[in-house]
């Protein structure tokens, strides 16, 4: 030990000459730990040091005991070490005031250390509170003194509280006038703990109170001062709220200040009182609400009758329903004939509100009259009960005034009256009730209700009447009767002709109906539906799909109709809107697994084997739809193809859906089998021709088949494994390369990006093949390739391109080159600016989340690091205008689709010159595209935009002439309104000139863009005002 | 200050947000006349002096009494105060017609006069509307101005939310 000794004491002559650094600290520290040595021979060393007469050298002393304490871990000192340290700490205290910090420090991490000793803990916080004069130390030292009476509190809790009254009233004492919102969120929190711990309040339970409300409102903006802060306005809010809302001690003392806080005229104070109380109600009962009862429903009847802000009447609302919900659990004397207090509160709040709704005006206070009857029958099952008996048949009463007496205000009346009936209806829907409130009215309710949906022709009352239903279905009161007599009126309504809105209502509540009494639905509705399907049935067949019972019967009968119909150019809108159905009704939310499965086994498979008969029977020449015959030959706008399209689109939403199992591998089996061996037997398809889908020169209707690939395989599951997947990507690589069909050859590409980007181990082969195809063809004879050739391949790396980006593939760059090569391309440039679209845009069929496709986090921004320079350097050495305007297409595709963020930001001042560049164009898509991005850019860079804003504004005043394009005209004068979200003082100077240009667009012969005029020259009028 | 009318009703909005746009209004070649519905949306946010609603809200304006003629140049629309003593009249149609003033073309006339028989000093407010030289005036006054400013004010911002 005497040779540690030594060595400790040439630590401590280093390191107290300005020699020792951190790792001289570690290395002791890591020497105490592993019991080389001990803590107090350190103190011991430090002895000569602690006595000096110099104050300086006895801060350094602590300082170096401090530095090495603090890189002790938790657990190493025992607890003999830890009572002499925290003796000799407290004495220090004692020292010179300079001293307190460095010892602070100290304390701060033994008062975390595992082995304290209670007692240990007390006479830390005792010594604290005789010898630190809190209020007069820094924000820091007074931090850490927070942060040390926290952790004590946390971890030696009971020997704390024995301290008692002592203890709170030195808190007291010490958080007394604090002002920093550091140190005040902390206090909060601690108060909160100690009171949560159940810490006695002794007499001094106001004296705690005050300490902490007087902070109440907290209103604290330091933005107003120019003061960055990472500590905001709602944190200290939530946590003091926690604090005052932390006892019922407390409630003499709150309640008053809240109500008091309550009638200032500062809107947050208001909303800050309301939450507050909302927040003190869960721990408040009778014993501290009942004085004060009446105040609070007053002060709150005001705020909502007379508020002047929709925020202030949510919470005065939501606060009700609280006070309500408190009141309902309030005991009851069973004996007493006296009414409970709650029904006699619920009877204060209809006095109030009742003659409001039995006015014959229709006003405001009506209106609120309504959301406080809600408000407060939302609380409970009682208030709710007796709410309803009140208030109903008032509210019937209402809905039919028309007969007693027709006055102006009439309609208005009886749809309010309609509105607060069903919103009420809905609000019962909430509790189980033993005799419910409403079945007394029921049969009155369903009669006004029919009677609207039957007889009105206001379409706004006739939806609120069918939202009256759906409530009505939710409460499940109806009689079978009743059910059947609202399925045959929606059957009308369906029938009928209907706004949209009203329809979509309609819609639903029949899918509501179908979902809970399928029974009625299959016995009264579908039958009628059934008999004679046409286009427009078609969509309210799928909307009764809300249960599987029902769901069977309908794919039967919507896959008949399908199955009975030939592909010709009469059958197509009836084909339509069948797959339309279906597809609705395969894109259903509700749809579980066992609906999934059924739907793989009786939709997907008939309806491909379908298609593929179809397809059949077509390609004989002569056979296909007029457009075909017309050319001799297989048109684009064959019939077949958009049947083709939707039919993969219902496959597709189905196949997204199906989990991995027995039948989803069934399916993939079957579908490699047909497209791999053109095994028609799979389908059970008998014909004596032939399916070639993957013959290039096959008939083009058999070629375009593979638009169900992307639909099966590259739809499902990543777990579901593809058989003879190599063969599978190697066949269509081939018909990508070689099929002259436009159709045909962008299938293939977004199968094979589909299988390249969820099977990527497997896809490596193809990707090397499609690799040295690609070198070899740019580099022989490329340029004298017809401009539809260079389209296939162009389809092609766009499509793999997109597969490689969003996985964040290491190959990536490769095949982005080959893109941004072809930018320059005479024939095709344009589309592989366009490409940079469709690369980053979300596709529906292929390559998308619901498809589980590979999509990596950040790829888009990756994307953008990895192309930027390239495009910079590349836009800097070429000189052909042409190209300039691709590459400028393409950066502008790239920036549309980029979140907002950061990265964008930050190469703004490389962006801007080549934006701005591009604002003298012609090009009126670019133009468009590339003054959306700078409005963007205007909102959120306000910073950076300045330096260039005269340069810019000249641009937009120019543009906002552009006479070939109004969507140009219109985005350049919305830049303009735009500039004025920036700094008052930086555009003060242009407000004259902008407002005299603007004068000439107020008479522009678009109204769009004189919208879009008036609207920027009222904001720059509003400049500096 | 006490409000002249403490409890307004207030009204479904009419007419659609959103105009849908007819063939002719996508061709930039094709002249769009002005008409009703577009002066109807140029004047439907202005906030009323007193309440947190707009003008549309409290049927002060309504589509079917605006009238325009776009080639004699002649716009004339007519504001129904709240209630007939309403005091605020004046500054409702000086608002209305600020806003006319900044976002339509110069060649037009605009009227903006109380719809006959809703206040009882109809002929008063309208004299005072009509005269340019005490409009001109009354916007000299700052005062006045920052009051109409407030009435024009779209609520959060017409540009979304700025930053």
């Amino acid at each position: 030990t005497f040779r540690y000794s030594i060595k400790m004491e040439e630590f401590v002559k280093e390191c107290l000459n300005g020699d020792g650094d951190n790792k001289k600290i570690i290395n002791c520290a890591t020497r105490i730990e592993n019991q080389e040595c001990k803590i107090l021979t350190l103190v011991q060393a430090l002895g000569p040091h602690l006595t000096s007469a110099d104050t300086q050298s006895r801060i350094e002393a602590c300082k170096l005991l401090s530095n090495v304490i603090q890189k002790l871990p938790k657990d190493c000192l025992n607890q003999q070490e830890l009572a002499s340290l925290v003796e000799f700490l407290c004495n220090r205290l004692k020292d010179h005031y300079t001293l307190q910090p460095v010892v602070l420090d100290s304390l701060l991490s033994i008062s975390s250390a595992t082995n304290l000793a209670g007692e240990n803990a007390t006479f830390i916080i005792s010594s604290i509170f005789k010898e630190v004069h809190v209020q007069s130390c820094m924000q820091n030292e007074r931090l850490k003194v927070f942060q040390i009476l926290g952790t004590l509190l946390d971890a030696h809790s009971t020997t704390v509280s024995a301290i008692g009254r002592d203890f709170l009233y030195q808190y007291i004492q010490v958080i007394d006038s604090e002002q920093d919102p550091r140190n005040l969120l902390v206090i909060f929190q601690l108060t909160k703990n100690l009171i949560d711990n159940g810490f006695p309040l002794y007499d001094l339970t106001e004296e705690l109170f005050e300490v902490s409300s007087c902070y109440f409102p907290i209103d604290f903006n330091p933005a107003t001062a120019g003061k960055k802060s990472t500590i905001t306005n709602s944190d200290l809010v939530i946590a003091l709220r926690g604090v005052l809302a932390s006892t019922p001690d407390f409630a003499p003392y709150c309640i008053p200040l809240l109500m008091e806080k309550l009638d200032s005229d500062v809107e947050s104070a208001k909303i800050d009182s309301i939450e507050t109380l909302t927040a003190c109600l869960i721990c408040y009962g009778k014993n501290e609400l009942e004085t004060y009862l009446s105040t609070i429903w007053t002060s709150l009847k005001r705020e909502i009758n007379q508020s002047t802000s929709e925020d202030i009447e949510k919470h005065s609302l939501s606060l009700l329903t609280s006070l309500v919900t408190n009141l309902s659990n309030w005991p009851v004397d069973q004996k007493s004939d006296k009414t409970t207090d709650l029904s006699s509160f619920i009877n204060d709040i209809l006095e109030d509100c009742v003659p409001k709704i039995k006015s014959p005006v229709n006003d405001r206070s009506t209106w609120m009259a309504g959301h406080i009857i809600h408000a407060s029958a939302k609380a409970s099952k009682q208030a709710c009960s007796q709410i309803v008996s009140a208030v109903l048949p008032l509210l019937l009463r209402n809905t039919s005034v028309k007969e007693t007496g027709a006055t102006l205000a009439a309609p208005s009346l009886e749809q309010s009256a309609l509105d607060n009936l069903v919103k009420l209806a809905s609000v019962c829907g909430l509790f189980v009730f033993d005799t419910h409130p409403l079945e007394k009215y029921k049969a009155e309710i369903f009669k006004v209700f029919m009677k609207i949906l039957t007889e009105s022709e206001n379409d706004q009352m006739r939806c609120i009447a069918v939202a009256g239903f759906a409530a009505l279905l939710k409460l499940g009161i109806l009689t079978n009767d009743e059910l059947v007599e609202l399925a045959l009126a929606l059957y009308k309504l369906m029938t009928s002709d209907l706004n949209s809105h009203l329809r979509g209502e309609v819609f639903s509540v029949s899918g509501f109906l179908s979902a809970e009494n399928p029974g009625v639905v299959k016995a009264h509705l579908l039958p009628c539906m059934v008999n004679d399907i046409n286009e427009s049935r078609l969509d309210s067949l799928a909307a009764l799909c809300t249960h599987f019972d029902v769901m069977k019967i309908v794919l039967n009968v919507i896959m008949d109709k399908i199955k009975g119909s030939k592909i010709n150019e009469s059958t197509g809108p009836i084909l339509h809107a069948c797959l339309n159905s279906l597809e609705s009704i395969a894109s259903s939310r509700w749809l579980g697994n066992v609906e999934i499965e059924h739907m793989a086994l009786n939709l997907v498979l008939p309806l491909l084997k379908y298609c593929i008969e179809a397809t059949l029977e077509l390609s004989v020449p002569q056979h296909c739809c007029a457009n075909c015959n017309r050319d001799e030959n297989f048109s684009l706008e064959c019939a077949s193809l958009p049947i083709l399209k939707s039919a993969a689109s219902v496959i597709r939403h189905v196949a997204q859906k199906l989990k991995p199992n027995k039948s989803t591998e069934l399916v993939v089996k079957l579908v490699t089998s047909l497209y791999v061996h053109d095994d028609l037997g799979a389908f059970d398809i008998k014909t004596n021709q032939e399916f070639t889908p993957f013959n290039p020169c096959a008939s083009p209707l058999q070629t375009r088949t593979l638009c169900f690939l992307p639909a099966t395989v590259c739809a499902m599951h990543g777990a579901v494994q593809v058989p003879e997947l190599v063969e599978l990507e190697s066949k269509l690589l081939n018909i990508c390369l070689n099929c002259r069909d436009q159709p045909s050859y962008v299938f293939a590409a977004k199968a094979l990006a589909g299988m390249i980007n969820k099977f990527q181990k497997q896809s490596v082969p193809i990707l090397d093949k499609l690799k040295t195809h690609l070198a070899t063809i740019f580099h022989t004879g490329w340029d004298t390739w017809p401009s539809d050739d260079k389209m296939m391949v162009l389809t092609l790396v766009i499509w793999v391109s997109k597969a490689l980006v969003i996985s964040n593939h290491p190959e990536t760059l490769v095949f982005v080159k080959h893109l941004l090569f072809m930018l320059g391309d005479s024939g095709v440039g344009a589309v592989a600016a366009a490409g940079f679209d469709i690369v980053l845009r979300e596709s529906k069929e292929v390559l998308c989340t619901s498809s589980h496709a590979v999509i990596k986090l950040m790829h888009k921004q990756r994307f953008f690091l990895l192309v930027m320079p390239e495009i910079l350097s590349m836009f800097k050495s070429s000189v052909d205008g042409k190209h300039k305007a691709n590459i400028l297409t393409a950066l502008s595709h790239l920036i549309g689709h980029l979140p907002k963020q950061v990265v964008l930001m930050q190469h703004f001042n490389d962006l801007l010159p080549l934006l701005v560049q591009a604002l003298h164009t012609e090009d009126p898509a670019l133009l468009k595209s590339v003054l959306f991005t700078l409005c963007c850019f205007i909102q959120d860079s306000s910073e950076a935009i300045l330096p260039h804003l005269e340069s810019l504004l000249k641009h937009f005043q120019r543009l906002s002439k552009f006479q070939n394009n109004m969507a140009v005209r219109a985005k350049a004068i919305e830049c303009i309104g735009v500039v004025t979200l920036l700094p008052t003082i930086d555009i003060l100077p242009y407000k004259k000139e902008v407002v005299s240009h603007l004068m000439a667009a107020l008479d522009d012969r678009k109204r769009d863009v004189r919208t879009e005029a008036s609207k920027a020259r009222s904001e720059w009028y509003l400049v500096g005002t | 200050m006490e409000k002249d009318n403490l409890n307004p009703l207030v009204h479904l909005r009419v007419t659609p947000r959103t105009r849908i746009k007819g063939q002719e209004e996508l061709d930039n070649d094709v002249r769009d006349p002005f008409d009703r519905r577009e002066i109807f949306d140029l004047i439907r946010d202005i906030n009323d002096p007193e309440h947190p609603l707009t003008l549309e809200d409290l049927r002060v304006v309504n589509e079917n009494d605006i009238d325009v003629d776009d080639d004699q140049n002649l716009i004339k629309v007519m504001f129904t105060p709240t209630i007939p003593h309403c005091s605020m009249a004046t500054l409702i149609g000086l608002a209305i017609r600020v806003r006319l003033l900044r976002s339509l073309p110069p060649r037009f006339k605009v009227e903006v006069e109380i719809a006959p028989g809703t206040h009882q000093s109809e002929k008063a407010v309208n004299k005072q509307l009509s005269d340019k030289e005490r409009v001109a005036a009354a916007l000299e006054n700052n005062h006045l101005l920052n009051v109409v400013n407030q009435c024009l004010t779209v609520k959060g911002s017409t540009y979304g939310t700025a930053v």
